[in-house]
């Protein structure tokens, strides 16, 4: 049997990562939760973390910056990203940063668990 | 020549008259002295001389006056010489004493008359140069002035008070056809280039006064009942229309003489202050449209604030619905997770409804404070504020006020808002009937302990049947442009305070509004 996938969400909304944690492990993944992008920093190691869903605007980091931190070691686990801003400029960033998705919220469960998938390589 | 200017009053027009008079009483003193020298009549011809100083009076200054007595006192003394030099007796010595009493009274009384003319004349000429002064004040200035003719039209409203007339306008409503008798007495004397300027020339000419007072006669009344109150100015804006039919805004002004036979000469002044009043306008507009401005951006970050609030909780149950759903269609489906799904979800609900609450409260204690509102004072302040459009359609507000109405504990501005309404509406519906009389009766109440009661009545149509059971429906509108929410919104207000807010017509004519209000309200009825 094969190691079960843990994935990161990382979102300052309580209510928010309450809900995904439940809808994580709905789905049969172990599932970590971060309230900042400065908590998720701090975490070792990195390569438990097999996929992230980010939120995008937090306070202290932002998940792109978040995003460009990570770019700066060579590994670093696929990035989705969640948010309830639709901007144009924020997206090109995020994609040319390398992100997995960029999703808009509230954000479509189905659309969402696909791209978990993709992204794990199912 | 410096002596016969010394002698002889200067610049005067009638040089050959003065010379006629001094060549007569030359004639005459020589005539007097021939006769008092070498005639034999006995009396004092000597005072004869007095004549010459009278003729010569009229043509002499002081100095040729005292000059012309002393020669006739000395030609007296020589005849005395001549015909009674050796012989000297009582009787004639007696005559030359009377004729040199005479010359001396007539000198001194010549004096003063001269004195006194002098005077006059430099009063006169004083006079003179005032008139001219004042004319060409009156011509040159840029104020637009009449002078008209108010001493008739005095009599008259001297004559109506006497009849016991005290209130000129309940007179005027009685009978009619008095205003245009007022006008028809009033005449213009003269009126000045600006006046021809602002009026147009017919306005101005001299002859009986055109009817330039427009928009009701409200205005001329006030000015008639100045003048019956023996008022010494009038001044008030007031509308006027020029000979070519435009409309000015104008601030009329009059001073009244104190002496009443000065009533035929009054000086009527008139300033156009239509720009100023149309800057004024534009500036409240503008300011108006400010305010709904920063409302409206108000509103704007106010609903992108709580856009933004609500999007994380409603986020939340949308994930964990669907999460639900999933648990749901496991086989067998897990209830235990189900439950906290479900659990979360009405957390997350009551925080939604959490935030709208906030807000609201948030809202309703930035503006509304209650404060202690004087019912007279916010009628005095919305009359204020509505000045323009009460005359502009010249309407008239009488307010029945009662000193026993105590202050209530309310939100002024709300209980403006109110009033401003009812009033535009009750101006707007006797526009729309053309209504040739526009009243508007407020009148303050105290109906029990709790209560007050302000009523707003019109003197238009009153409300139809077909709008009575709608008034204030929202959306229901009797305007071609109104939007129907005016009355629904005052109702509201009110009711929010636990007042309330009802229409109907008066049996006596026309659609009335009460407002009652809680004197205390007890809780906030947010």
């Amino acid at each position: 049997m094969p190691p079960v996938p843990t994935i990161a969400v990382v979102d300052d909304d309580a209510a928010i990562r309450e809900a995904m944690d439940d809808l994580v492990k709905s789905c049969g993944y172990e599932c970590r939760l971060f309230a900042s992008a400065e908590e998720f920093l701090a975490f070792e190691p990195r390569s438990a973390i097999n996929c992230m869903v980010v939120d995008v605007k937090m306070p202290g980091l932002s998940g792109i910056e978040l995003q460009a931190e990570l770019n700066k070691h060579p590994e670093r686990p696929p990035m989705i990203f969640v948010t309830s801003y639709e901007d144009e400029r924020t997206r090109k960033t995020a994609i040319n940063g390398g992100a997995f998705a960029f999703l808009g919220k509230p954000v479509d469960i189905e659309k969402l668990i696909g791209c978990v998938e993709l992204a794990l390589g199912h | 020549m410096s002596i016969t200017s010394t002698i002889l009053r200067a610049g005067e027009a009638q040089g050959g008259h003065n010379l006629a008079l001094g060549v007569i009483a030359v004639a005459l003193a020589t005539a007097v002295f021939y006769v008092d020298t070498y005639t034999d009549i006995e009396g004092a011809i000597a005072v004869l001389y007095v004549i010459t100083m009278l003729l010569a009076a009229q043509a002499t200054t002081r100095i040729g006056l005292l000059v012309i007595a002393a020669v006739c006192a000395a030609l007296t003394l020589l005849s005395y010489v001549v015909t009674h030099g050796n012989s000297a007796d009582l009787q004639s010595t007696i005559r030359l004493i009377v004729a040199l009493a005479a010359l001396l009274v007539t000198t001194m009384l010549l004096l003063k008359t001269e004195t006194a003319r002098v005077t006059l004349l430099s009063i006169n000429s004083a006079l003179k140069e005032s008139e001219a002064r004042y004319r060409s004040i009156f011509d040159r200035t840029r104020v637009a002035l009449w002078e008209r003719d108010y001493s008739k039209l005095r009599s008259y409203l001297m004559d109506v008070r006497a009849q016991g007339v005290t209130d000129i306008k309940a007179h005027a409503r009685a009978n009619p056809a008095v205003v245009d008798h007022c006008v028809d007495l009033i005449r213009v004397v003269a009126a000045n280039e600006a006046a021809r300027e602002m009026l147009g020339p017919e306005s101005s000419a001299a002859g009986v006064l055109r009817r330039s007072i427009i928009r009701g006669q409200e205005k001329f009344l006030d000015v008639l009942q100045a003048i019956m109150d023996g008022e010494r100015v009038f001044e008030d804006k007031v509308e006027v229309r020029a000979d070519n039919g435009e409309d000015k805004l104008v601030l009329f002004s009059v001073s009244f003489p104190e002496d009443p036979a000065a009533f035929n000469r009054v000086v009527v002044s008139m300033v156009d202050i239509t720009q100023r009043e149309m800057a004024l306008k534009a500036l409240a507009e503008a300011q108006a449209e400010l305010t709904k401005a920063s409302k409206a951006a108000t509103v704007g970050a106010m609903s992108a604030s709580l856009a933004h609030e609500l999007n994380q909780p409603l986020g939340a149950i949308v994930v964990n619905s669907q999460t639900l759903l999933r648990w749901l269609d496991r086989d067998p489906p897990d209830l235990a997770a189900v439950r906290r799904s479900a659990e979360r979800m009405i957390r997350d609900s009551q925080r939604a409804s959490e935030i709208i609450q906030n807000t609201r409260s948030h809202l309703s204690l930035s503006s509304n404070k209650l404060e202690s509102v004087s019912l007279d004072r916010l009628v005095d302040e919305t009359m204020a504020l509505m000045e323009h459009e009460l005359q502009r359609s010249g309407t008239t507000v009488l307010v029945d006020r009662k000193p026993d109405i105590p202050p209530v504990s309310a939100v002024k501005i709300e209980l403006q808002q109110v009033l401003i309404n009812l009033i535009t509406n009750a101006i707007q519906a006797m526009d729309e009937a053309g209504n040739p009389e526009r009243i508007i009766r407020i009148t303050m109440e105290r109906p029990d302990i709790e209560h007050v009661c302000i009523a707003v009545r019109d003197s238009g149509p009153g409300i139809t049947d077909d709008a009575k059971n709608k008034l204030f429906a929202p959306f229901f509108t009797t305007k071609a442009t109104g939007m129907g929410m005016g009355l629904s919104i005052c109702r509201s207000t009110l009711e929010a305070r636990g007042g309330k807010l009802e229409g109907t017509n008066h049996p006596e004519g026309g659609a009335i509004f009460e407002m009652r209000l809680l004197i205390k309200p007890e809780v906030e009825h947010a």
